[in-house]
């Protein structure tokens, strides 16, 4: 598994100025404007580079060669999500420190705790989504895959902002409020429902990347 | 203990069918695996590393194949027909990734092989000729203290220097009697020179699997007329070929009279005959 994450990395940090502009882009934007959504992206960005790893992977050939190698089909899968977890918390320990000693006039610490774990939640689930489609369909094809799950969400969020103020079952907001959660709970909630849905991806994964033929 | 022992290995592709196949490597030994493009000779292999699924039993160093067999693979050295490395990577990279991959990784064997193959460092590995890159696969398969060579059209593509070369170090590889390889290529000198034992595979089917000597001991190139040849028993003629000024064919020489005179057959020979009357 070492020598997995040691690849990821390696092909990762061959173009650094790809990942650190961006990266220093949206951290210094968010301090000086004051948008704490913006430092909340950082996570989120480096999150999802592990994805656009399996490009990489296709182009080369590694998985048939990585397969020839002491590592099973899991060992390859497990490789991506680590990966993605190591750098979304690397990420929101970023953001956890812009937040912490620059911001921290701006929000109190129940807001922070509730920013920190939304960005960590959000960073987490995308990857989760986003890891299997790639290795299913492939790269070209995830991405017809994604604008078809993008369209799904779309429809359920706007019928969701469509029931707002309304009797309707999909009022969203209605039920949070019912519910009365403490921010920290909130957090809490977020953290462990993107942990729950990072785990079924990981096992989805496994079993599509078993069924694979190379 | 044999290296490899397949048996009735299976694969069907839906326009193409392998097998059944039916193999056995002594430890020691070098076995190529010949056929032409699209034989069936990759998808051999891939259901030897777990990389297809495919019906029939495999054992690799006397372990039983299934699934992804990582374990047995600390134990094997594989080199594709294309090194799967990514390019941007460069040796040094390698070096690392390779290890924290495999137990009994040796970086100073490594070492060596990149400095006998002239290997750059630094150098990306998308700027690597062929050949570079086929020899940066058999240093990585050689620094595991590996005991099974598998080896996919590794001369394919290169020029013959490197071809010799990598022969050269193929050989050197099976002097330690606990070593085998298997090698395939439609390139049939390479493996004559190196085999000790032929298979044959021709649109999926295995034709042959025998000693190289003892093949080359059995068959012969008779050159006579067409009633001769006519006459001979059945099973004595492999293929011929009748021009006008007379024949020529491939015979068993134990199904022909001893005072025929015939020349030694090369494996090639051998091989494109068996294909065409295949």
């Amino acid at each position: 598994m070492k020598g997995l994450l040691k690849k990821e990395w390696f092909v990762l940090w061959n173009k650094p100025i790809m990942i650190l502009i961006p990266l220093i882009l949206f951290a210094v934007m968010g301090i000086t404007s004051k948008n704490f959504f913006m430092v909340m992206y950082l996570p989120l960005y480096i999150g999802i580079l592990p994805v656009s790893l399996i490009t990489t992977d296709e182009t080369s050939r590694w998985e048939r060669f990585a397969l020839g190698m002491p590592y099973s089909r899991k060992d390859l899968v497990s490789a991506k999500y680590l990966m993605s977890l190591l750098l979304v918390l690397s990420g929101v320990l970023l953001t956890s420190a812009i937040l912490v000693f620059v911001m921290r006039s701006t929000l109190t610490v129940p807001q922070m705790l509730l920013l920190i774990a939304a960005s960590f939640a959000v960073s987490l689930i995308l990857p989760s989504v986003l890891l299997p489609l790639n290795l299913k369909f492939g790269t070209a094809k995830a991405r017809l895959a994604l604008a078809v799950l993008l369209a799904v969400f779309g429809c359920m969020a706007a019928t969701a902002f469509n029931a707002e103020n309304s009797d309707s079952p999909f009022n969203v907001t209605a039920w949070l409020a019912k519910l009365q959660f403490s921010p920290q709970i909130l957090a809490l909630l977020f953290v462990a429902a993107a942990a729950v849905i990072m785990a079924v991806s990981w096992a989805v994964s496994v079993i599509i990347y078993r069924r694979k033929q190379f | 203990m044999n290296a490899i022992e397949i048996k009735g290995l299976k694969k069907n592709y839906g326009g193409f069918t392998l097998g059944p196949v039916d193999l056995t490597l002594p430890q020691g030994c070098i076995m190529g695996l010949i056929g032409e493009n699209g034989a069936g000779k990759s998808t051999t292999i891939k259901a030897m590393l777990g990389m297809i699924s495919a019906g029939g039993s495999i054992r690799l160093l006397g372990k039983e194949i299934s699934g992804d067999a990582a374990a047995v693979k600390q134990e094997i050295g594989v080199v594709p027909d294309e090194i799967g490395l990514p390019e941007m990577l460069n040796v040094r990279h390698v070096e690392k990734i390779m290890r924290d991959t495999f137990t009994n990784w040796r970086s100073d064997v490594f070492a060596d092989y990149i400095k006998k193959f002239d290997l750059p460092e630094k150098k990306a590995f998308k700027n690597f000729s062929k050949g570079m890159k086929m020899k940066l696969g058999i240093a990585i398969a050689l620094s595991h203290e590996a005991k099974l060579l598998i080896l996919d059209e590794p001369t394919s593509g290169l020029d013959p220097l490197v071809r010799d070369e990598i022969v050269n170090i193929l050989n050197d590889f099976t002097r330690d009697e606990s070593h085998a390889i298997l090698i395939s290529s439609h390139i049939v000198s390479d493996l004559e020179k190196i085999c000790d034992y032929i298979a044959f595979l021709h649109k999926g089917r295995l034709m042959l699997c025998e000693e190289k000597d003892r093949l080359l001991e059995q068959y012969g190139i008779l050159q006579t007329t067409p009633d001769v040849l006519n006459d001979l028993g059945e099973g004595a003629v492999l293929g011929k070929r009748v021009t006008d000024y007379g024949a020529e064919a491939i015979v068993d020489r134990e199904k022909i009279p001893q005072s025929f005179d015939t020349r030694p057959i090369s494996i090639e020979e051998l091989f494109v005959i068996m294909a065409k009357e295949g």
